[in-house]
C-alpha cells in the first residue's frame, strides 16, 4: 500500500534518488492525504465502488463461462496423444484441475482428456499430469467419428474389400458413402416418421372408436344391430390398415438390410475395431489436419445441428431441436392467453372501472402476484388444471382412453396456462403504465370528435400504447421462457415421444408432453448419468436459453426507451 | 347514419361489457388461487368421525369380518366352533336403495374327502341354504371345525391336521359372452352403478364405467397345515389355539394353551415356518417350539397382552410376569431377549402392538384413583428389540414415546397399517360405551362416538383401517361405522411440534415424507422446511444486501449519469437470468471451486471490503479529489482504480487463502472440519476478522494518531487469531458452530440466490436514491458538506424507507427461489446454522416431492399447505413493502 503511494510521488517528482528528507516529506504527504479521505469520506466511496464492482465482475464470470464453455462445447478440438505410465491415451485435452495420484497420493495438477471409444472398451476420461504434457504429440491422421449410438470415436476408418482385407479409407471415398448412407437414413425416417406414422395413428383411432361401441352397447345406448353394424364397419377398416402397415413395414425391412450392407469399420488406438453400417456415422472430421477456415465451418455445422436435430443418447449428444420447439410453442401459446387478458384487465382497470379504494387494492395485489413463488403457480397448476379441468374433459370427452388421462395430467397447454397466468401481472402492469402515459388531452379530443369510448380506445389509445404493451409481453415471454419450476409439474418430460404440433388431425396436440430448454438443463446438469459426459451439452443449450432471454429482454428494453423517448418529445399534449 | 350509429353503439356496449368481464374474471382468478389453495389443504384439518355405515342383522358374534372394496357386502368369519359356517351379507345401510335389498348367503367350509394331489386345493365353500338359521346350523359337519382367527385366516382342524385357511373376496370376472347373458335390465342398471344384485342373488361390480363386469365370490386358499399336529398333542384342543401370522408371509406363531394332567394350563409356543418351493411349488412345513425363560401368560392374558411380529423377524411374546420376550425366528435356536416396561407409570393392565408390532400402546392402571383411570402410553418396541438383541445382557426398557391420562379401555384394537387404535370405554352414563380413536403419533384423540349399548363384543376393524364392527350383544346385530380420517397423521402438533418418532431416542422435528415400506412413520414438520428456507434467505441476503445497496449508492449519487445509463440496465438484465442457470452454474461450476478454495473465499469474504478501505484510506487517487455528485469522469475513473486494485487484492487475497489453508489447516480444510488436524484459532480468526476490524475502528483513538489506522490493518488479523486461540479453548467451534463440509451448502446458494436477489435489491434501492430530491443534496454540498457526507446523511436517510422495502421485496424472492435451491442445495433437511451444511428448502421441496406425491394423498396436501403458506408470505411481504414504497412516494413528493 506505501509502495503504490510512494511511487506515484516518485512518477510525479521526476527521477530522484530517495533522500531522508524527501522519505519524510511523503510521510508527511501521505498522512495528510490520509486525514483528508477520511474525513471527506472517500473510503466509503472505494468501498461502494467495490461492491459494483463485484456484482459486474461476477456478471462477467457468469456470462464468460456460459459461453467460452458453451462455445467450446461445439468447437472440433485437436487430438493430443501421450504416453501416460500405463496406458497410451489418446483423446482431447479437456479442463485441468488439481486431484491425488491414487497411487502414489500425491497431489498434482492434471488435465481431464476425453478418450471417447465407450464401446472399444477404453475409459471414456484419463487424467494426464500437466507437466507431462509437453511429451504430447498430435497425430494428423486421427479421425473424429459423430455416431447415431455409443457416442464419438477417435481413431482410423477402413473399410473391407470383397477379400476381408481392410485398407484405411481416404477422405474422399469416406465422404461419398457418408453422402449415400445419409440419404438411405433420411429415407427410411421420412417413411418411419410419415407414412407409418399416420397409419399407426389411424390404427389407434379405430381401436378407440370400436371401444365406444361396445361402451355405448353396454350402456344400452344404441340398439345390438346398430352397434354389430358400426363394429364390423370399424373392424373391416382396421384390417385394410393393418394389411398397408404390414406392406411398408416390409417396404422398411428391405430399406433396412440394403442399408446394413453397406458398412465401415472402425479401428481404435487399442487395436479393438468395429463394423458398423455407414448411416450410423453422421460427421466425421481429422481434428488435427484442419484449417481454421474448416474447423469455423464444421462449428457451424454442429451449431446448426445442435439447434435443428433431435437428441441423442439420453440426450447427452445430438440437439436440442424438440426442447426449443417445445418452449417456443409453449410461450406462443401462454401468449394466445396472456395478451388478450391482460390487456384487457389493464383497459378495464384504467379506463373502465372507477379508480377508487378497490381499483387500488386490486392494483396492488396484481403487482404483488409479480412477486409470489413461480413454484406456488405450478402447485395451482397441478391441482386446479390438471387433476381439476383436466379430469373433467377426461370424463366428458375421453371416456374412452380412461383411466389413462388425456387432459388429467400434465400437458403443453396446462404448462402453458400456469405460466400465462404467472407472467399476466407483469403484462397488466406495463400495459396499464402505457395507457397512463397516453396524455389526456388525446382521449379528449377524440371525445370532441364524438367519437366513443372503444372508438377512442381501440383507434388512439391503444396504438399509442402499444410498445408499452409490448415491451410488457416480451419481458412475459422473457420470462416464461426460463421459468422451469412450475414446469416441473405441469407436463415438462426428459424426452417427448412426439412433438406438440406434427401433421395428424387436430396438427396441434394440447394434451401432449413437451421438452423444454430450462428442464433440459437442470435434467442434464442434475440429474444425468454422467456430469462429465453432459456437461457439454448442458453448457451449450445454457448459452442458447441465456442467449434468448437476453435478447428477449434487449428487445424488451430498446422498445421501452423508444417510447420514453417518443413522449419525452410529445412533452406539450 | 343512424344506422351506424347505433352498431358503433351496440359494439361500443359489447366491447365493455366483454373488458368488464374478462378484467373482473381475472381479478377472481387471482383471488380464486388462493381459495384453491386453501380448500385443497383444508382438508387436512377436518375433524376425524365416525359415520354409521349399516349393520348386519345377523346374530353372529364375529372374529373378523372381510368387506368388499366397492359393493357393501361383508363376510364374518365365524367365532370358535364346531361348524365353519361362514355368513356373508349385504350391509345395511341408510340409503333406502340398499335397505329393501336383502341377501344373507352362508357358506360352510369342508375339506374335499380322499387323497388329493398336494398342489390342488382341498378346501372349498359350499353354499348352505340362504335361510339357515344362524342359531340352527343345518347339518353340523364332523369333519372341518373352526378355531380362532384374525381378519381373513380361519385356524381349522380336520381330522388331525390343523390348518389355516385365508378367505377372501374375489371378482369373477365375466366373459364377454357372460355378459351378453346376462338380463338386460341388469346391464342398464350396472351403467349407471357400480354393484348390483341381480335376481338370482349374485353381486355384480363394476369399478369404473370402463371396467369389465364382475361376480364377487369366495375364495378360500390353504395357507399352510400341519397334518399330525393332533396326534403330536392329544390334549390340545382348537379352542385354545392362537395363530399369529407374520405379517406378510403364511406362517407365523402358534399358541397353544393345553390342560395339563395337573389342570394347570400350560402355554406352548410353536413356530411355523413354512417354505415353498418356488419351481416344484412343494411346500415344506416345519414346526418348532419356542423356549422361554419362564412360562408364557395365560390364555386371558394373551388376549390382554397380544403377541407381535416385529420386521417379520423377531417375535414379541407376553410372559407372566409382564414382560415380554422377544424371539429372533431368524436365528437358528430361536435366542430371545427380555424387554421390560416402564415401572414407574403403574400396573400394566394392557398391551396392544400396533403398526406390525414396532411400536404398542400400553395401558397402566393408576393406584387409588376413584373413578378409575389409567395412563395410557406408546412404547417403542422396535427399537427396545433391537438394543436388547445387541446388548451383552439381552435386556432392554421399551422408550416411551408419549403418555397421557386416559380412561380404562373394556376392549382395545389396533389397526394394522394406519397408526390408530380403537378404544372402548366407559360412556358417561352407566348404560352407555365410548368408542374413541386414538391417533398414535401424537397420542391425539381423533374422534369420539357414543354407543347406546351397555355389552359390545367382537370388535374388530377391516384391513383398511377405514370400517370397524362389533356386535351389539343385548340386540343382536353387528354394527358397522367408518372411521373418516384420510389425514390422521396430521395435525398442527405433528406438523409444528417436536415428537417423538417410533425408534428415535428423542423428540424432533423431521421430515421424512416418503419410504419403501409401508410401515414407515411418515414424518410431516414443517420446521425443518420453514429453517432451510430461512436459512437459504438470511444467508443469500447476507452476501447481496451489502453489494445491492452499496452498489446502488455508487450509481446513483456518485456514477455519471452516461456509464449509469450503460451499468443499471445490464444489472437489470441480470434479473432476467433463469434461475435453472444460475443453479446449473452454482452446482456445477461455483460448488467445487469453492470446495477447493473454502479458505480463500473466506478471505476475500471477511476482509476485501476493509481493504478496499484501506485503498481509500492511503492512496491519493487523482479523480477522487474532483470527485463530484454524479460528476462525468472522475467517478468514472475511479471505477477503473477500484477494479485494478480490486482485481490485484483478489489475486492476492485467493493465493493467501491456499497459504493458510495449507499451513493452518494441513492443506484440506474439509478435512479439518470432520475432525482432521489444524488450528482452530486461525478459523475463528478468519470469522473474526470483521468484527475485529470494526471494533479497533470505532475505537475513540483512531482520530488521534495516524499511525494507528495502519496498525489496525496490519495488527487486524493477528489479533483476530489471538482472539480466536483464545476462544478456541473454550468452545469447539467445528462441534458447537461450524460441522462437516457438504459440497452442495449454504455458501454455495447464498451466493448463487444472492446473485438472484442482487439486481432486485439493487434497482429498486437506486431508484428509492434517486428519487430523492436534488434540492436536499444541493442544500447539503451548498453548506460545504463532501459528497460523501451528504450521501450519507442526507440521501441515505430520506431514501431509508425505500431501500427498506427494496430488501423486503429481494427476501420475498429468496423464499420462493425454487431451481437454485433444488440444484444447489443438496436438500438435506437438517436443521443447523452451519453455512457449509445442506438444507431443504419449502419451494424446493414442493419441486422435488409434489411431482411424485399420489393426488390427494396426505403427502400431496400437505405440499399444497406449504405452497400455501409461501403464498401468503410471500403477498403480505410485498403488501408490505409496496405500502412502505408508497409513503415513501407520498413524503418525497411533499419535500
Amino acid at each position: 500500500m506505501f509502495s503504490f503511494g510512494s511511487k506515484q510521488s516518485d512518477s510525479q517528482g521526476a527521477s530522484q534518488a530517495p533522500q531522508p528528507a524527501v522519505l519524510f516529506k511523503t510521510a508527511v504527504r501521505i498522512r495528510s492525504r490520509a486525514a483528508n479521505n477520511a474525513t471527506e469520506g472517500i473510503p466509503w466511496i472505494w468501498v461502494c465502488a467495490g461492491a459494483l464492482v463485484t456484482i459486474l465482475l461476477l456478471i462477467a464470470g457468469l456470462f464468460g463461462v456460459i459461453l467460452s464453455q458453451g462455445l467450446s462445447a461445439l468447437w472440433p478440438h485437436q487430438v493430443i496423444k501421450i504416453q501416460s505410465e500405463n496406458a497410451l491415451v489418446l483423446g482431447i485435452p479437456m479442463r485441468q484441475e488439481e486431484g491425488t495420484d491414487p497411487n502414489t497420493n500425491v497431489k498434482q495438477m492434471r488435465r481431464l482428456v476425453y478418450q471417447a471409444n465407450r464401446d472399444f472398451g477404453v475409459n471414456e476420461f484419463a487424467f494426464v499430469p500437466v507437466e507431462r504434457l509437453v511429451e504430447s504429440e498430435r497425430p494428423k491422421d486421427v479421425w473424429f467419428v459423430e455416431r447415431r449410438e455409443w457416442g464419438p470415436f477417435l481413431g482410423r476408418i477402413q473399410t473391407s474389400d470383397s477379400n476381408g482385407v481392410a485398407t484405411d479409407v481416404d477422405s474422399k471415398t469416406l465422404s461419398a458413402m457418408l453422402v449415400g448412407g445419409a440419404e438411405r437414413s433420411k429415407q427410411l425416417l421420412h417413411i418411419e416418421k410419415g407414412a407409418l406414422a399416420d397409419l399407426n395413428a389411424t390404427m389407434e383411432d379405430l381401436r378407440l372408436e370400436k371401444k365406444s361401441i361396445e361402451r355405448q352397447l353396454e350402456a344400452g345406448a344404441i340398439p345390438d344391430d346398430e352397434a354389430t353394424a358400426k363394429s364390423s364397419n370399424v373392424e373391416s377398416q382396421l384390417a385394410r390398415v393393418s394389411k398397408d402397415h404390414a406392406a411398408l413395414s416390409t417396404q422398411v425391412q428391405e430399406l433396412r438390410s440394403v442399408d446394413e450392407a453397406i458398412k465401415i469399420t472402425l479401428l481404435a488406438d487399442n487395436g479393438q475395431t468395429k463394423t458398423l453400417p455407414v448411416s450410423q456415422i453422421l460427421r466425421v472430421f481429422q481434428p488435427n489436419s484442419l484449417s481454421w477456415i474448416e474447423r469455423l465451418g464444421i462449428f457451424f455445422s454442429r451449431l446448426w445441428g445442435f439447434v435443428s436435430e433431435e437428441p441423442r443418447e439420453a440426450n447427452t449428444e445430438g440437439g436440442v431441436f424438440p426442447a426449443l420447439f417445445g418452449t417456443v410453442a409453449m410461450t406462443i401459446i401462454m401468449t394466445v392467453f396472456v395478451l388478450p387478458v391482460g390487456v384487457m384487465t389493464a383497459v378495464y382497470m384504467r379506463e373502465i372501472a372507477k379508480q377508487g379504494v378497490l381499483v387500488s387494492l386490486v392494483r396492488i395485489a396484481v403487482n404483488n402476484l409479480a412477486g409470489v413463488p413461480s413454484i406456488v403457480y405450478g402447485v395451482f397448476g397441478v391441482g386446479f388444471f390438471c387433476y381439476t379441468v383436466g379430469a373433467s374433459i377426461d370424463q366428458l370427452f375421453f371416456q374412452e382412453k380412461l383411466p389413462n388421462p388425456t387432459f388429467g395430467t400434465g400437458g403443453i397447454l396446462w404448462a402453458s396456462l400456469t405460466l400465462a397466468l404467472l407472467t399476466v401481472p407483469v403484462v397488466i402492469v406495463s400495459t396499464e403504465e402505457a395507457l397512463s402515459a397516453v396524455p389526456r388531452s388525446l382521449r379528449e379530443a377524440s371525445y370532441g370528435c364524438g367519437a366513443t369510448r372503444m372508438q377512442t380506445l381501440w383507434n388512439i389509445v391503444l396504438p399509442k400504447a402499444l410498445p408499452g404493451v409490448m415491451t410488457g409481453l416480451i419481458l412475459a415471454m422473457a420470462r416464461a421462457v426460463g421459468e422451469v419450476a412450475p414446469l416441473l409439474m405441469t407436463g415438462v418430460v426428459k424426452l417427448a415421444p412426439a412433438l406438440p404440433v406434427d401433421s395428424h388431425f387436430p396438427f396441434v396436440h394440447l394434451e401432449r408432453s413437451f421438452m423444454h430448454l430450462g428442464f433440459h438443463i437442470y435434467d442434464l446438469g442434475f440429474q444425468s448419468r454422467s456430469t462429465e459426459l453432459s456437461r457439454p451439452m448442458v453448457f451449450a443449450s445454457t448459452s442458447l436459453l441465456v442467449a434468448v432471454v437476453l435478447s428477449l429482454n434487449f428487445i424488451a428494453i430498446k422498445i421501452r426507451s423508444q417510447l420514453r423517448k417518443r413522449f419525452e418529445g410529445r412533452g406539450a399534449f | 347514419m343512424l344506422n351506424t350509429r347505433r352498431r358503433v353503439l351496440i359494439i361500443d356496449q359489447l366491447a365493455t361489457a366483454l373488458i368488464t368481464v374478462i378484467g373482473l374474471s381475472v381479478i377472481l382468478a387471482v383471488a380464486g388461487m388462493m381459495v384453491f389453495l386453501i380448500s385443497s389443504s383444508w382438508p387436512l384439518f377436518k375433524t376425524e368421525k365416525f359415520v354409521s355405515a349399516g349393520r348386519i342383522e345377523l346374530p353372529h358374534s364375529s372374529s373378523g369380518m372381510i368387506v368388499d372394496e366397492i359393493a357393501p357386502l361383508a363376510v364374518l368369519l365365524p367365532k370358535t366352533s364346531e361348524t365353519c359356517v361362514l355368513r356373508a351379507s349385504l350391509i345395511q345401510q341408510n340409503n333406502p336403495e340398499i335397505q329393501n335389498k336383502k341377501a344373507d348367503f352362508s357358506y360352510q367350509l369342508t375339506r374335499s374327502a380322499g387323497q388329493t394331489p398336494e398342489s390342488s386345493n382341498p378346501w372349498s365353500l359350499v353354499a348352505s341354504a340362504a335361510k339357515t338359521d344362524a342359531n340352527n346350523p343345518s347339518e353340523p359337519n364332523n369333519e372341518v371345525s373352526c378355531g380362532a382367527s384374525k381378519h381373513g385366516n380361519l385356524i381349522v382342524r380336520s381330522g388331525n391336521s390343523l390348518a389355516s385357511v385365508s378367505i377372501q373376496i374375489v371378482r369373477e370376472f365375466l366373459s364377454p359372452e357372460e355378459t351378453k347373458a346376462l338380463a338386460p335390465e341388469s346391464r342398464k342398471e350396472l351403467a349407471e352403478k357400480k354393484w348390483i344384485l341381480t335376481t338370482d342373488n349374485t353381486v355384480l361390480v363394476k369399478a369404473s364405467a370402463q371396467s369389465p363386469i364382475a361376480k364377487l365370490d369366495l375364495q378360500v386358499t390353504e395357507d399352510w397345515a400341519v397334518s399330525d399336529y393332533f396326534s403330536q398333542y392329544p390334549n390340545a384342543s382348537l379352542a385354545n389355539v392362537q395363530f399369529i401370522q407374520r405379517p406378510g408371509k403364511k406362517d407365523g406363531l402358534i399358541v397353544s394353551h393345553t390342560a395339563r394332567p395337573d389342570n394347570l394350563i400350560e402355554s406352548q409356543l410353536f413356530l411355523l415356518s413354512s417354505n415353498e418351493n418356488n419351481l416344484t411349488g412343494e411346500k415344506k412345513t416345519e414346526l418348532r417350539e419356542v423356549k422361554l425363560p419362564e412360562p408364557a401368560a395365560s390364555l386371558e392374558e394373551f388376549e390382554k397382552f397380544q403377541p407381535a411380529w416385529i420386521e417379520g423377524r423377531y417375535l414379541v411374546v407376553p410372559l407372566q410376569s409382564k414382560t415380554f420376550a422377544s424371539i429372533d425366528s431368524e436365528d437358528a435356536n430361536l435366542k430371545y431377549s427380555i424387554l421390560s416396561v416402564p415401572n414407574d407409570l403403574g400396573n400394566l393392565t394392557q398391551w396392544t402392538p400396533a403398526f406390525g408390532g414396532a411400536a404398542a400402546i400400553a395401558e397402566f392402571s393408576i393406584p387409588l384413583n376413584n373413578p378409575p383411570a389409567s395412563r395410557c402410553a406408546y412404547l417403542d418396541v422396535g427399537r427396545a428389540t433391537r438394543i436388547a438383541s445387541n446388548s451383552v445382557g439381552e435386556k432392554a426398557e421399551m422408550g416411551v414415546l408419549w403418555q397421557d391420562k386416559c380412561k380404562p379401555a373394556l376392549k382395545n384394537i389396533a389397526h394394522p397399517h394406519k397408526r390408530i387404535v380403537f378404544r372402548v370405554v366407559q360412556g358417561s352414563s352407566a348404560d352407555s360405551l365410548l368408542v374413541e380413536a386414538r391417533e398414535l403419533t401424537t397420542g391425539r384423540i381423533a374422534a369420539q362416538m357414543n354407543t347406546p349399548t351397555t355389552s359390545l363384543d367382537s370388535l374388530k376393524s377391516d384391513t383398511h383401517g377405514n370400517l370397524i364392527s362389533w356386535l351389539d350383544v343385548s340386540q343382536r346385530f353387528s354394527e358397522i361405522r367408518e372411521f373418516i380420517a384420510p389425514h390422521v397423521e396430521v395435525s398442527l402438533k405433528s406438523l409444528f411440534e417436536k415428537i417423538h418418532y417410533e425408534s428415535y431416542e428423542n423428540a424432533s422435528y423431521s421430515w421424512q415424507s416418503t419410504s419403501g415400506t409401508d410401515e414407515f412413520q411418515s414424518k410431516f414438520s414443517l420446521i425443518p422446511l420453514i429453517w432451510g428456507t430461512f436459512k437459504a434467505t438470511l444467508y443469500s441476503l447476507l452476501f447481496a444486501v451489502p453489494l445491492a445497496i452499496f452498489a446502488a449508492v455508487y450509481s446513483s449519487e456518485i456514477l455519471d449519469r452516461q456509464t449509469r445509463n450503460v451499468v443499471k440496465p445490464t444489472l437489470e438484465m441480470m434479473a432476467s437470468v433463469p434461475s435453472v442457470v444460475l443453479g446449473f452454474l452454482a452446482a456445477i461450476v461455483v460448488a467445487p471451486w469453492i470446495e477447493s478454495h473454502i479458505v480463500s473465499v473466506l478471505l476475500i469474504g471477511t476482509s476485501m471490503p476493509f481493504l478496499l478501505y484501506v485503498f481509500g484510506v492511503f492512496l491519493q487517487v487523482p479523480s477522487a479529489r474532483h470527485l463530484t455528485t454524479r460528476g462525468l469522469y472522475a467517478s468514472r475513473r475511479l471505477l477503473m482504480w477500484v477494479i485494478f486494485g480490486f482485481a490485484i487484492m483478489l489475486w492476492l487475497l485467493s493465493r493467501a487463502g491456499l497459504l493458510i489453508e495449507r499451513t493452518a489447516f494441513g492443506g484440506d480444510l474439509k478435512a479439518f472440519l470432520s475432525g482432521g488436524p489444524g488450528t482452530e484459532g486461525v478459523l475463528w480468526g478468519l470469522l473474526l476478522l470483521p468484527l475485529v476490524f470494526i471494533t479497533l475502528w470505532s475505537l475513540p483513538i483512531r482520530r488521534a494518531r495516524n499511525w494507528y489506522r495502519i496498525a489496525v490493518f496490519a495488527l487486524g488479523p493477528v489479533i483476530a487469531v489471538g482472539i480466536g486461540a483464545l476462544i478456541s479453548g473454550h468452545t469447539e467451534l467445528r462441534a458447537d458452530l461450524l460441522g462437516q463440509y457438504a459440497q452442495r451448502n449454504t455458501l454455495v446458494i447464498a451466493i448463487a440466490m444472492g446473485f438472484a436477489i442482487i439486481p432486485i435489491i439493487y434497482s429498486l434501492a437506486e431508484d428509492a436514491l434517486t428519487s430523492v430530491p436534488n434540492s436536499l443534496r444541493a442544500g447539503s454540498l451548498a453548506c460545504g458538506a463532501s459528497v460523501w457526507q451528504t450521501t450519507a446523511r442526507v440521501v441515505l436517510p430520506t431514501a431509508a424507507s425505500g431501500l427498506f422495502s427494496a430488501i423486503m421485496v429481494g427476501l420475498g424472492r429468496g423464499i420462493g427461489e425454487t431451481m437454485i435451491a433444488v440444484m444447489a442445495t443438496g436438500n438435506t433437511a437438517v436443521m443447523t446454522t452451519n453455512p457449509f451444511d445442506g438444507l431443504r428448502s419449502m419451494a424446493a421441496n414442493i419441486a422435488v416431492e409434489l411431482p411424485e406425491a399420489a393426488q390427494r394423498s396426505t403427502h400431496y396436501r400437505i405440499l399444497f399447505l406449504s405452497a400455501l403458506t409461501l403464498f401468503m408470505f410471500t403477498f403480505t411481504l410485498n403488501s408490505f413493502a409496496e405500502f412502505l414504497r408508497a409513503r415513501y412516494r407520498a413524503r418525497n413528493k411533499a419535500l
